[in-house]
């Protein structure tokens, strides 16, 4: 299913987060790891079903490969996708809001 | 080199949960699966191990790298079939799962529900195709009781069971995979420990039919053609305990010909066709062309798989020898034969009698042309008498 905006799966939008910086395989499951701080433990076949869907939806794109290994780097429709994910997520964020306030009162 | 065992294939390997908890199950009886053929699963046997199996659905072929991070992870490649890759862990590994989120996964069923929507979609009109041209031939026909006990309808009876079961398993496919899909996307992950059992029951039993059915219809040709006489000679006639053409005229036959013909089928276990023609002397013809006149008789007999059958078999070889002939026919009560027939017709003109009678699931068919005609008459039929034991109809001479 190519990507038509709106929701991303957590899994994703931290393959794309990641990938800021472009890496590779494993480091990316370690990055995801570190940049989740922990929270988020992706599985190989989730990684991977990720990086091939990104791959053919053109928000990330191969950047080296040397035969043995290839490095990933996310695409600007990729960035633009990632930012507008990330605007939805936090005026969701400050609209959740509300509980707090009702909570403290 | 360790023993292979080998098993059917439990279900379709998309069904994730059903076959890695049947792969774990194997492997917990020391059965360690080595690849997927078309039908068979190859197993190792060896040492007993709690192992987990996943399945993967990969497109593309994965790459060593991605493989190394498989491995990394605590899972390795066992075996592939098409894009169905099963990675293996043992069990006290304690290796993160393959999949982490249900809807990714999701995703993976995306292409292969595409896919099983279009054979669907073709499988279903060559199916329904198929059914409807056999279903036409068999009860559109104006004789579908005697194409159903031909020889080869059994052929086309296992087409038409084919065909229904790759309708019904495609439709099911379709539906069973769009439910999984749906079910990921909404955040469910798959149960990778769904029972296996009734799957393995179902599925050996489809494989089992299929082979009983491939195999019969090799060998039914075979067995029929054992079982089929040509002509026999005069004297080997007495092992045949049938009326002859003698016995039935009671006179002298010349140059007699003699033909029974075994034929076997599913809905009619036992058929006889039988032939006797010669000559019988001393008959002037009414056109002074000699004095002798041919006689015949044919029969065909049948004892049927359904008693149920019978009616319609009678009413197509009526159809078929009787219309065929366009005699004037009446019929007789069962009551004047002593009940010995359920059904008994009783047709002809002139030298020429055609009796169609049934028994419980036995049917005869008597084509009886006599030269002396008059020795054939109504009161004659109640000594032909359908043995209600075996084989064959027997005839008493008036």
């Amino acid at each position: 299913m190519p990507y038509e905006g709106g929701p991303m799966t957590e899994a994703m939008y931290y393959v794309l987060l990641a990938l800021v910086h472009p890496n590779h395989g494993y480091q990316l499951m370690n990055e995801i790891e570190e940049v989740s701080k922990g929270r988020v433990k992706m599985g190989p076949g989730t990684l991977y079903g990720v990086l091939s869907r990104l791959e053919k939806d053109e928000l990330i794109v191969v950047v080296d490969n040397d035969g043995r290994r290839k490095t990933y780097a996310i695409t600007e429709d990729g960035l633009n996708a990632l930012k507008k994910e990330y605007e939805r997520l936090l005026s969701m964020v400050r609209d959740g809001a509300i509980i707090k306030e009702g909570h403290n009162e | 080199m360790n023993k292979l065992r080998y098993r059917f294939q439990l279900s379709d390997l998309w069904e994730l949960g059903k076959n890695e908890s049947w792969f774990e199950h194997m492997a917990s009886k020391g059965l360690h699966i080595k690849s997927i053929g078309k039908w068979l699963v190859t197993f190792e046997k060896g040492e007993p191990q709690n192992t987990r199996y996943r399945i993967d659905i990969l497109y593309q072929p994965p790459t060593q790298e991605q493989l190394d991070v498989y491995k990394e992870c605590g899972w390795e490649l066992t075996t592939n079939k098409d894009i169905f890759y099963i990675f293996s862990s043992p069990e006290n590994s304690n290796a993160p799962e393959l999949h982490t989120d249900p809807m990714e996964q999701g995703f993976t069923f995306d292409l292969l529900n595409k896919e099983i929507k279009k054979n669907t979609i073709i499988f279903s009109i060559a199916a329904i195709l198929v059914l409807s041209i056999l279903f036409y031939v068999f009860f559109f026909d104006k004789e579908p009781y005697l194409n159903l006990i031909r020889r080869s309808s059994f052929n086309l009876i296992a087409m038409a069971i084919g065909y229904t079961y790759v309708l019904f398993a495609s439709i099911r496919s379709f539906i069973a995979v769009k439910r999984i899909k749906n079910s990921l996307y909404n955040g469910i992950p798959i149960n990778h420990k769904q029972s296996w059992k009734l799957s393995y029951f179902f599925s050996s039993t489809v494989y089992i039919s299929l082979i009983v059915m491939v195999l019969a219809s090799i060998l039914t040709p075979f067995y029929t053609a054992i079982k089929r006489e040509g002509y026999i000679s005069k004297e080997r006639l007495q092992d045949f305990p049938i009326p002859t053409i003698e016995e039935v005229e009671n006179t002298k036959i010349l140059d007699y010909y003699h033909d029974i013909q075994y034929n076997w089928s599913i809905l009619a276990p036992i058929q006889y066709t039988i032939y006797e023609d010669g000559y019988v002397e001393g008959i002037m013809q009414e056109d002074f062309s000699g004095a002798y006149s041919q006689a015949s008789l044919h029969i065909r007999y049948y004892e049927l798989t359904f008693k149920s059958m019978a009616e319609g078999l009678v009413n197509d070889l009526i159809h078929r020898y009787y219309r065929e002939y366009r005699y004037d026919w009446y019929t007789l009560d069962n009551e004047d034969m002593n009940n010995v027939f359920d059904q008994l017709y009783v047709g002809g003109r002139e030298n020429t009698k055609l009796i169609f009678a049934s028994s419980g699931n036995k049917v005869i068919y008597f084509k009886y042309p006599f030269t002396a005609a008059a020795a054939f008459a109504p009161a004659v039929l109640p000594k032909i008498v359908i043995s209600a034991t075996a084989f064959p109809p027997i005839l008493l001479a008036p």
